[in-house]
């Protein structure tokens, strides 16, 4: 498939709605060219298998994930635990499993699996053949990275 | 508070148990989260832990008893999406009972939790308001 058919409406999609329904709060693209922050990020990689393979890749900067936290549990948070981290997963976890569903409505049948969270400090992608999305809400920015690839 | 009034889905015997709900994984998570010494810690942890897993099972078969009653069509999908969170928090405190309640394990538990409730609530519950308005069958 080519990087012009990658399928990140889905995705973007999905994150909007997740982030209205959960955190009451819109979502704006950034233009592509400008530059994520850097700060320490929580890395989520969600694999995908089916008729579209590969990963979708998110990076929460640091301050977004708090942000996050706090507007989620009411609690105060300034450190990037298991806590912290874990909720974010989830978050990933429902974003990827709606888009799934909804490419799978369309005819384009895939599954996720667990996601896998790490703590990194690039925000950029790892690969040269994803869609990179930059965007912004309230809680600050974060970076969804595709890379899918059609096996049908 | 963590129940927050935009959590409500307009059924009031179902808004009142997720408020139940949402206040005992508050009591837990504020078990979890104050500073101080995990050992020490402990016994509030999982005191507010059985707490809360003793209420998912109870509102999760009052839900579906609801949504019998009331003949909705996702009832059998709702279950299962009931049943695999259920099986996934009998299994996460079983396995801390197992092993000491390793802070690390219970910090994870309790961050997916709390995401999971949430969207549950706002996206999956909240399809069975959709349908309750829809049909008129409050
Ligand atoms: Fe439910």
């Amino acid at each position: 498939m080519e990087k012009q058919q990658l399928p990140e409406k889905p995705f973007l999609d999905a994150t909007k709605s997740v982030f209205k329904s959960m955190l009451d709060m819109d979502i704006d693209s950034l233009p592509g060219d400008e530059n994520p922050k850097q700060e320490e990020n929580v890395r989520i990689e969600i694999a995908m298998v089916g008729d579209l393979s590969g990963s979708v890749v998110y990076n929460f900067p640091k301050s977004t994930t708090l942000n996050i936290v706090k507007t989620l549990s009411g609690m105060e948070a300034d450190r990037l635990d298991d806590f912290a981290t874990s909720m974010l997963g989830e978050m990933a976890n429902i974003i990827s499993g709606n888009a799934a569903t909804s490419l799978s409505g369309a005819n384009c049948k895939c599954d996720i699996r667990p996601p896998q969270i790490t703590i990194s400090h690039m925000a950029q992608s790892d690969s040269h053949n994803s869609v990179d999305m930059l965007l912004h809400s309230q809680v600050g920015e974060l970076c969804e990275h595709i890379c899918l690839s059609s096996n049908v | 508070m963590m129940w927050k009034e935009k959590y409500k889905i307009g059924i009031p015997q179902i808004d009142k148990q997720h408020k139940e709900l949402f206040d005992r994984v508050e009591q837990f998570l504020t078990a979890l989260r104050k500073e101080g010494d995990w050992q020490e810690k402990l016994p509030e942890i999982k005191k507010t832990l059985l707490f809360m897993q003793n209420y998912v099972v109870v509102h999760f078969d009052a839900e579906e008893v609801y949504q019998k009653k009331i003949g909705y069509p996702d009832l059998q999908q709702h279950h299962l999406i009931h049943k695999e969170f259920t099986d996934y928090v009998m299994q996460c405190a079983h396995d801390f009972e197992k092993e000491g309640y390793p802070e690390q394990s219970v910090q994870k538990f309790a961050g997916k939790l709390l995401a999971w409730l949430i969207n549950h609530v706002v996206a999956t519950d909240l399809k069975m308001s959709d349908y309750v308005k829809k049909e008129g069958a409050l």
